[in-house]
């Protein structure tokens, strides 16, 4: 699978539910009854994507929410993204 | 980290993941041993209170909401309620009786609830002991005919099923069911006494003979499992969410005993708010304060939680395998007066397991 735009809109697929358990986020996949548990930065993506922002908008989020540089931010957005849609968690909006 | 490290951390950091909310006493069928306090007076939540306290909850990050009663879908709010709960992100679980499933209503519980599970309480293998426990003739063929409309809607569902004195002969041919289905079945060992003290459900407990032989065809089931596959990523996956994401069931080697008002709690359709469903001790009333007050400032809360840690120090005294005990200091409590009694049905599992 080719590495998403960053211009584009993800939203996560309906059978998905998120929360947050102090820093840690917990994604659950309904279909499969197929749980993750993933890190802080990317439990506020998923939050963010889920609100409809495009990767643009959500590096641009992050940035303000994190010390983390624009360019790392872009590669890591971009490639976990790629996962997400990748492992059927996400898909374009 | 592991989603048992999250569960662990949510009792041990006082996250509140799950929350059960009993949305009415009336029922459709009339089970013997009912836990429910049918007698029990008070103001009924309205569906704005609810819409509140779903939504306090959900700042709060809870991410379970299970939906229970009596009979959930007898609440006149029951889908107006089951959408806001998915439209703010929950993982919904419904705890039914499954009498009232015909197609119209399972087909707007997928289409506007989408529940991760549907828990359908089996009582017995036959109509003349599911419609004994039930009271309701006619019970167990019209679950049957439910069930077979669930699977065709393709809804997620498990069955329950309480061990009794009544049932307890039918435990594989209850297995059978469940594979025909090609769902779970979680068999729970423990009959309680009802919320109001009577002790009447207990005629019904599992006898020693009850319990051992359905421990006989539970290690029969694994070991003829374990010869011809190997769990898969996702069953395990599965056995987590299924047992575990209602953030009870998971044990733990130190720490708190169990989520009991760390993690989770149940609240009554007249607001009262307490630790677990089983743990009937009020901590608040949704009445006279919100959720995140009651979950935060609280001294009921921080005794119960106290007396979680000392359950856990108890239970050492069992020696090894403790867990085999399935104890509930929340029943202790009820049973004894005391959250750390080791009561004498917990002793008698730990002590037929680990045997």
């Amino acid at each position: 699978m080719s590495k998403p735009d960053t211009a584009i809109i993800l939203k996560l697929r309906a059978d998905i539910r998120h929360s947050r358990v102090g820093d840690e986020g917990v994604i659950l996949r309904q279909d499969d009854a197929e749980v993750m548990v993933v890190n802080d930065v990317a439990a506020r993506i998923v939050e963010l994507i889920d609100s409809q922002r495009s990767l643009d908008d959500v590096i641009m989020m992050l940035e303000l929410e994190y010390e983390i540089d624009h360019a790392t931010l872009e590669k890591d957005v971009i490639q976990y993204a790629s996962e997400l849609l990748e492992s059927g968690i996400a898909e374009t909006a | 980290m592991q989603f048992s490290d999250i569960i662990k951390r949510s009792w041990n950091d006082n996250i509140l993941f799950s929350a059960l909310i009993e949305l009415t006493y009336r029922c459709n069928l009339d089970c013997f041993f009912c836990y429910n306090d049918t007698s029990l007076l008070g103001t009924s939540l309205t569906r704005e209170q609810y819409f509140k306290l779903f939504e306090e909850l959900r700042e709060l990050g809870a991410m379970n909401l299970i939906l229970s009663g009596g009979e959930p879908l007898a609440h006149p709010d029951f889908f107006e309620l089951g959408k806001k709960a998915r439209q703010l992100g929950f993982v919904v679980r419904i705890k039914s009786n499954g009498h009232a499933l015909r197609e119209r209503l399972a087909h707007r519980i997928k289409k506007e609830i989408d529940p991760f599970i549907i828990e359908i309480s089996l009582h017995g293998a036959c109509t003349e002991t599911h419609d004994r426990q039930t009271r309701v003739a006619g019970s167990f063929e019209m679950l049957i005919q439910n069930l077979q409309i669930l699977k065709e809607l393709d809804l997620r569902f498990r069955l329950n099923s309480t061990l009794t004195t009544w049932n307890a002969e039918e435990v594989e041919a209850m297995y059978v069911i469940a594979e025909r289905f090609g769902v779970n079945l979680q068999i729970d060992t423990t009959v309680t006494l009802r919320d109001n003290g009577d002790r009447t459900p207990l005629d019904v407990a599992p006898s020693a003979e009850n319990l051992q032989s359905l421990f006989r065809i539970q290690k029969r089931m694994i070991e003829k499992k374990s010869t011809v596959s190997t769990p898969s990523k996702k069953m395990q996956s599965d056995s987590n969410m299924m047992g575990g994401l209602d953030g009870t069931k998971k044990k733990t080697a130190s720490g708190r005993h169990c989520g009991a008002g760390s993690s989770t709690v149940a609240i009554d359709p007249f607001g009262n708010v307490y630790p677990c469903v089983q743990w009937r001790r009020t901590i608040g009333s949704l009445h006279d304060d919100c959720i995140a007050n009651i979950w935060s400032n609280n001294e009921s809360l921080a005794s119960i939680r106290q007396e979680n840690d000392a359950a856990s120090q108890a239970l050492d005294d069992l020696g090894k395998n403790k867990q085999a005990a399935a104890f509930c200091p929340g029943l202790a409590y009820s049973l004894t007066g005391k959250a750390t009694e080791i009561y004498p049905v917990a002793r008698l599992r730990h002590q037929l397991l680990v045997k």
